[in-house]
């Protein structure tokens, strides 16, 4: 996890400008991280390097909030759609990650990118879907599952009902039979 | 005369039979399905209300079926039957429950597939044997009037009391004697062979074809040997079990995860989530991130107390926090535990596979309830450790109310820590926000939480009359050394929170601890807490 982390900070080296903000996260430092940051006045700049510094700190609720609320002002940046996908893949939310998914995918369509830095956006892209696709293959299992357990209960029930109600019909329909004279009534 | 005596005696036997049958079938079942469903209070639920469904359907049955001749045949039949079904139970559970609980299910998702599955499973396996030994005791009663003479009311007394007395040995021998002493499997097959067995006895009582039924059962009870029918989920890939254990309380298993270097091993316990009670590895210390029991080493540091420290741990397992306390210690500090821990099977356990010790400095007490050894404690500590959990996610009602946090208060010395693990989605996840309001109430003060990075979990930490650790900005005291690292990710805004005493909450008390519903809508609530950001500031 830390490794993939580091690698994908490692992604955008060049482009955060002061990368001493990475060194501090990479060291675990995150308080000096996120002091550092309080001094960048780039807003887009600061907002990718807080969702990066929660998501490293292993707090994906706190990054997706960070990086959606970013991304209402910046709809299409790279780097907040890509954490608002592995945010949410990490909290197992299939539909957010696929809809922030679609999102990154159109936004790497219509960037200006490096051939270079287009090729790892779509391996980055490519890794993803497969993770989503698996999420929601669980998730329609646990569908499925659910819609099954609760027909057959309900089925079951149902039956047990009838079967209930039958036997109590019966008896009270029943030929009442003479007492069998054999019994010895005074024991 | 010596012929009805004999007969009514063999009848009387067939009602214990029948009873504790019934009792065998309503507690174990149980133990089945934990390791898919777990044993909360739903699955209980559910089993207990299937049971009766069971039974009721079968005793509606049995008062038609009596009316008729050939009252001993159909005890036969109603006792082979169970017996037959009976045995293949542990097979059932196993083909059953993966089609109403897949795997990869998050323990947020859960909740409601728990409930239905359960009473799905409960309704295909559980039913049927039920409903057989609900006609027991009517066919047992009818037969009884039939050798003896004598009023219903007498008949039906004499079953009923016998019966009764057989569900009452079913009770113990289930939990006490079957369960630990020849596991799952075996228990329902000697419950199986029991019944098919006494439904030949009914066979032979009677004149028809009943002895024949009741033989073919009694032999296919004997296959279910045949089968390997093991109730246990299958383990993810890496996994190996090492251990496995089937004690009064629960369903224990050792299992080591070799996809990591050093290898970890878990205790699991009935869990149908691949959660885990224990954690072990190979040298005593910090655990990899995301392990809560590391941040019980921090009040240690912050104290920076030299001489001994010494600890209670309520909620001992297998003796990780031990493992960890001892290993991340400063160097100035000697470590003195007191372990607690309900089921000394798991103290078994952790002795045997996960490093578990006792000496001069650590004492080790199984079979103890937290609140019970609490009474005869008497000390003061430096630290109290707080983990006690049933069922992956429930902490027991009566470890979380004011009163047993008073009693807890008045174990620490002055400055002492309770440390608590809480699970929760966030800090206003409900159960959270309660067990936090209730610690400031019986603290008389503020208490500061913990997130636990990559995990759903919080550590709450209160002090007896001291001061929180906290800086004059309100950011938690760094420390120094081994455990630097811990607080890394908690000096990050949302990490940790300080709850102050508050009258106006409402807080868990004896007389009144909605726990169980607190724990149900803090996880149905779950994943859109977590999706919202868990509730930071």
């Amino acid at each position: 996890m830390i490794g993939g982390i580091v690698c994908w900070l490692s992604l955008f080296a060049g482009q955060a400008g002061d990368a001493s903000w990475k060194a501090a996260v990479e060291l675990g430092r995150f308080g000096d991280a996120w002091r550092m940051l309080e001094l960048e006045t780039d807003p887009l700049l600061r907002r990718r390097a807080e969702v990066e510094a929660l998501y490293a700190a292993g707090d994906p609720a706190g990054a997706l909030a960070f990086a959606e609320n970013g991304l209402l002002s910046n709809p299409g940046d790279l780097e907040l759609l890509f954490r608002a996908v592995s945010a949410s893949i990490w909290l197992r939310a299939g539909e957010r990650s696929r809809d922030a998914y679609e999102r990154l995918a159109v936004a790497v369509k219509g960037a200006e990118l490096s051939p270079d830095d287009r090729s790892a956006w779509h391996e980055a892209l490519e890794d993803q879907r497969q993770r989503i696709e698996t999420l929601e293959r669980a998730e329609d299992a646990r569908a499925r599952a659910f819609g099954r357990a609760r027909l057959v209960a309900s089925l079951m029930l149902v039956l047990c009902l009838a079967g209930l109600a039958f036997l109590l019909f019966a008896f009270g329909h029943e030929r009442r039979q003479p007492i069998d004279s054999t019994c010895d009534l005074v024991g | 005369m010596g012929g009805s005596r004999a007969r009514a005696a063999a009848i009387y036997g067939l009602a214990v039979l029948g009873g504790a049958g019934t009792m065998v079938v309503e507690l174990a079942a149980v133990r089945l399905l934990a390791p898919w469903f777990g044993t909360s209070a739903g699955v209980w639920t559910n089993v207990i209300a299937v049971v009766l469904l069971g039974l009721a359907l079968g005793y509606l049955a049995g008062a038609r079926l009596a009316a008729r001749s050939g009252t001993f045949e159909r005890l036969a039949l109603a006792l082979g039957l169970a017996g037959f079904f009976g045995a293949f139970l542990p097979l059932g559970v196993r083909i059953l429950a993966p089609l109403f609980l897949p795997e990869e299910v998050a323990l947020d998702e859960a909740a409601d597939l728990v409930l239905w599955g359960s009473l799905a499973v409960s309704l295909l396996l559980f039913l049927p044997p039920s409903f057989l030994l609900g006609m027991v005791s009517p066919l047992a009663t009818q037969a009884l009037q039939e050798t003896q003479g004598g009023t219903a009311g007498r008949a039906g007394g004499l079953t009923l009391g016998f019966s009764t007395f057989g569900s009452l040995a079913g009770v113990f021998g289930t939990s006490h004697f079957l369960l630990p002493v020849f596991g799952l499997r075996t228990t329902f097959l000697v419950a199986g062979v029991a019944l098919a067995g006494a439904g030949l006895v009914a066979g032979l009582l009677g004149r028809g074809r009943g002895r024949w039924i009741a033989a073919t059962a009694l032999l296919g009870t004997q296959s279910a040997l045949l089968v390997d029918s093991e109730p246990t989920r299958a383990l993810r890939p890496h996994r190996v079990e090492i251990a496995r254990v089937e004690s009064p309380y629960q369903f224990l298993r050792v299992v080591e995860d070799r996809s990591v270097q050093p290898a970890l091993r878990y205790l699991q316990v009935n869990e149908g989530f691949d959660s885990f009670q224990s954690v072990w590895q190979p040298a005593p210390g910090l655990l990899p991130a995301g392990f809560y029991y590391n941040d019980f080493v921090l009040p240690m540091w912050w104290e920076r107390k030299p001489g001994e420290w010494k600890v209670l741990v309520l909620g001992l397992g297998a003796g990780t926090v031990l493992r960890v306390l001892d290993g991340a210690r400063p160097a100035d500090t000697t470590l003195s535990c007191t372990g607690i821990e309900i089921d000394p099977w798991v103290i078994a356990l952790g002795r045997e596979h996960m490093g578990l010790e006792s000496d001069e400095r650590t004492v080790l007490c199984g079979g103890l309830d937290a609140r019970v050894a609490l009474r005869g404690r008497i000390g003061a500590f430096d630290q109290i450790v707080l983990d006690c959990y049933a069922n992956q996610i429930e902490m027991p009602p009566h470890l979380a109310t004011v009163e047993f946090f008073r009693a807890l208060r008045a174990r620490l010395r002055i400055g002492g820590w309770l440390a608590a693990n809480l699970g929760g989605f966030g800090f206003d996840d409900p159960v959270v926000e309660a067990l936090a309001a209730t610690v400031t109430t019986a603290f008389d003060g503020s208490v500061f939480l913990l997130r636990v990075p990559q995990s759903r979990n919080f550590v709450l930490f209160a002090r007896n009359a001291a001061d929180l650790p906290l800086d004059e900005g309100g950011r938690l005291r760094t420390v120094e050394g081994l455990v630097r690292d811990l607080l890394g990710p908690r000096e990050l805004p949302g990490s940790f929170r300080v709850v102050t005493p508050d009258p106006a909450r409402p807080i868990l008390t004896d007389d009144r601890v909605p726990l169980e519903s607190l724990q149900l809508a803090s996880i149905r609530e779950g994943r859109e807490r977590l999706l919202r950001g868990g509730a930071r500031p």
